[in-house]
């Protein structure tokens, strides 16, 4: 039996001590989770603090005909996105996309930069997106989740999260084709 | 969208580093578990203790309600005593007695479960 599971049933027996190792196990992802939509540490800290006391009250919910992973995700981005909702944002969140073709051109001039101006740029890129496109792009991109997870855990059709992702991703590069304008602009002049 | 375009955009959003975990998070999440059952432990108390409350007080009630019009000593022992050996009868006759409380108690008890169940 995976050990997982047997915890997971010796908190739904009453033993709130079995619950430390899931809280051990999945707090990085969780947090990780919360951070690249509230893009706060002390929101993001309250979301993930929230979302496993809810996980502990609801366990008994919890069948194992999924993951609890995707399970516990699921409660982590609602938490998250309630939170992000109710916070009011100065600057209109990106939505137009860039044409495909711009992609690589993107790319390519962002590998020129620095790794520091890389991290800064596409940081500052992930922060003018909407907290649902950022869920997106981070668990297929950087949690590397299959589509079907994503789909489980927002709560959206898999074709949908297909479709938003793509949209998603567009937008990521039209913010980042938007900061890096000039670099853009003087590798064109030079080719 | 086709494998290689997926790496592109995935070594380009490795290059983000989020804040990490903050140190004492598992900690304070513990805590907010601790925090939970010890509520829960103080709902149950609760609950029982007013199980316990109303109990007495029902049992109050009825054998106060055996005193009122035609109560008197002598019948309330042989009320007590016919009801004691009759299961039924007590029942019965302790439901005559407080039927009016029921629906509350029963309202009651049924919405302190639920939340409980629920976990609140």
């Amino acid at each position: 039996m995976d050990p997982e599971y047997r915890y997971i049933q010796q908190v739904m027996d009453g033993d709130a001590g079995a619950f430390s190792y899931l809280v051990a196990r999945y707090k990085d992802l969780t947090f990780a989770i919360a951070i690249r939509i509230l893009e706060n540490q002390q929101d993001a800290e309250e979301a993930v603090q929230d979302a496993f006391v809810q996980a502990f009250r609801k366990i008994r919910s919890f069948r194992s005909e999924s993951r609890f992973s995707t399970w516990l995700y699921r409660i982590v981005v609602n938490q998250s996105l309630t939170k992000a909702r109710k916070k009011k944002r100065v600057l209109p969140y990106e939505d137009m996309e860039l044409a495909e073709g711009r992609f690589e051109e993107i790319e390519s001039c962002y590998k020129g930069l620095s790794g520091q101006d890389q991290t800064n740029y596409i940081n500052l890129a992930l922060e003018r997106l909407a907290p649902e496109d950022r869920i997106l792009l981070t668990l297929y991109y950087l949690e590397e989740q299959p589509l079907a997870e994503i789909a489980e855990i927002t709560g959206i059709s898999k074709e949908n999260v297909k479709m938003k992702l793509h949209r998603a991703r567009g937008k990521m590069y039209t913010v980042l084709s938007k900061l890096l304008g000039t670099e853009l602009n003087r590798m064109q002049n030079v080719s | 969208m086709l494998a290689n375009e997926h790496e592109g955009t995935r070594n380009l959003l490795r290059k983000s580093v989020p804040a990490p975990t903050p140190a004492g998070l598992e900690d304070r999440v513990m805590f907010g578990i601790a925090a939970e059952m010890d509520k829960r432990a103080k709902s149950r108390a609760a609950l029982s203790g007013l199980l316990k409350c109303v109990a007495i007080g029902l049992m109050a009630i009825a054998v106060a309600q055996s005193f009122f019009p035609g109560g008197t000593a002598k019948t309330l022992v042989a009320e007590a005593g016919k009801v004691t050996e009759e299961p039924s009868l007590k029942i019965m006759w302790l439901l005559h007695n407080t039927y009016f409380l029921a629906p509350l108690l029963g309202l009651y008890v049924f919405s302190k479960i639920y939340r409980l169940k629920a976990g609140e």
